[in-house]
Parts: C-alpha cells; sequence; structure tokens
C-alpha cells in the first residue's frame, strides 16, 4: 500500500532536517510521534503539517 | 529590507521612462525581455520587481510564479503594472497575478503622468515593497505545484476544481479544502522525489 502523503511528508521533512530527531528537535516534537506518523500509525495535525510544508519547501527552494 | 534596488521589465519604452521617471534616485536596473530576467535578478538582487503585462500573458504569469516559488530567503517583490489598454477584464488579470504570487496589481490608467500622479504611483510602488506578507505555506504548496503542473489552468484541471476557485485559494481570499491542499501537496512531493528538485 503506499504511503500516504502525510507519511511521506514526515520523512521528506526529517531527510532536510537531517534525521528523524533532528526534526523533532527542530520544530519541538516527539521522536515517538514522528515515529508513528512515518509508519502511517497516526496522522499529524495540520498545524504540523503547514510546519513540515514550510520546512520542505524552505529546503527545496 | 532594501527598498532601493528595483528591476523593471518592460517591453514598451514610454513605460520604461515613466517608471525610471517615478522611481527617480533609487537603483534601477532594466531587463526588456522575460529570459533576461532570472539573470538580472540574480545579479542585482532586487528587493522589488515591477513587470509591465505587456508581454506575452502565459509567459508572464510563468515568470511571477518562478520569482514567487524559487526565491531564497529574500524573494523580490513583484508589482506588476497593467497597460492601458489590457485585453482580459483587469480584475480577471490582478487574479491571475496575485495568484502566480504578485503583491501589488497597480493599473497605470490610474495615475496620470503628472508629477503629482507619478508622486501617488511611487508611493504604492515603495509601499508594497515595505508591507509584503510573507507567503503561507497553503499558498507556497499551490504555487510549486502549479509550476510543476504547468500553470494555474492545468493544476486545476487535476485537481478537478474551477481555476478561479484555485486562484482564490492562492491568494488567500477563500480558504483552501484540506483535501485539496493535500492533493497538491503530494504532486509537489512527488516532484521532490523524482529528484528533479535537489534540496539545497
Amino acid at each position: 500500500m503506499p504511503s500516504s502523503v502525510h507519511s511521506r511528508a514526515v520523512q521528506k521533512a526529517a531527510q532536510v532536517a537531517g534525521g528523524r530527531q533532528a526534526l523533532a528537535d527542530k520544530l519541538g516534537l516527539e521522536l515517538p510521534d514522528i515515529e508513528a506518523w512515518v509508519a502511517g500509525e497516526r496522522r499529524p495535525s495540520m498545524a504540523v503539517m503547514l510546519q513540515l510544508v514550510d520546512l520542505i519547501l524552505d529546503a527545496t527552494d | 529590507m532594501d527598498t532601493t534596488k528595483v528591476l523593471v521589465v518592460a517591453n514598451a519604452p514610454g513605460i520604461l521612462q515613466r517608471v525610471e521617471e517615478t522611481l527617480a534616485g533609487l537603483e534601477v536596473k532594466v531587463a526588456i525581455r522575460l529570459r533576461d530576467v532570472g539573470a538580472a535578478v540574480s545579479q542585482h538582487d532586487p528587493s522589488l520587481v515591477i513587470l509591465y503585462l505587456g508581454f506575452e500573458q502565459n509567459s508572464t504569469v510563468e515568470l511571477v510564479t518562478s520569482l514567487a516559488a524559487d526565491a531564497t530567503a529574500h524573494p523580490p517583490v513583484v508589482v506588476c503594472l497593467a497597460p492601458v489598454d489590457v485585453r482580459l477584464p483587469l480584475h480577471d488579470l490582478e487574479a491571475q497575478m496575485r495568484a502566480a504570487g504578485a503583491v501589488e496589481f497597480i493599473a497605470l490608467a490610474d495615475y496620470p503622468r503628472t508629477p503629482q500622479g507619478n508622486d501617488v504611483l511611487r508611493r504604492r510602488i515603495l509601499s508594497a515593497a515595505t508591507q509584503a506578507p510573507p507567503a503561507t505555506p497553503v499558498a507556497r504548496v499551490l504555487r510549486r505545484a502549479a509550476r510543476i503542473a504547468g500553470g494555474t489552468a492545468a493544476l486545476a484541471s487535476y485537481l478537478r476544481v474551477p481555476e478561479p476557485d484555485l486562484l482564490s485559494w492562492i491568494s488567500g481570499t477563500e480558504e483552501t479544502p484540506e483535501a485539496h491542499f493535500l492533493a497538491a501537496f503530494e504532486l509537489v512531493l512527488t516532484d521532490l522525489e523524482r529528484g528533479t528538485r535537489k534540496p539545497s
């Protein structure tokens, strides 16, 4: 089953941040939450999604 | 922000002359072809791009989208100047340019070519540079997705929504439905994952 856009966004944000822990530190998130979002067990809130969007777009402009 | 570095993009000598008169005292560079704008922005790093809407429309929209979406930490503010004899209804043209990322849209017909008219025009142009709000994440995604899709019409088709709705979401006059935002963001992610845009 293909990953959801939420999971892919978290993975991409972690990539540009330098890892999942770095992403957690950068955005003030909890690592277990990030792991759960990547695994598709839960979805980040829209507020978090918008933070991820900014991070990804800033890194890829 | 340094508002004194300006790039004027216009292909009509009379307009160039007028804008240079209006912006006397500022550091003004000129590009007379759209294809020269990228190099001029890289070279001069203007804080303000004044774009006369006398060029082919699709190319003009692409340029504005590119300036708004590709910029680095300090993107230039884009101010559009509409000719007096514009073909589209001004409202439609304004919506299209603002959706592409233009911060201000000025109809030259509203400003007589007099010292007073030029002074008011100058103040309106410069106020745009200082009042430009930062683009929201949603608008950034929609603009990036539009560029990937090949324009706002193509993105609207991809999202199966009317283009005017998409334009209102990009400009922030209407809230973007979450499902459409996520679909546009998925397009951006897919583009990134294909490696067509490398992280810097």
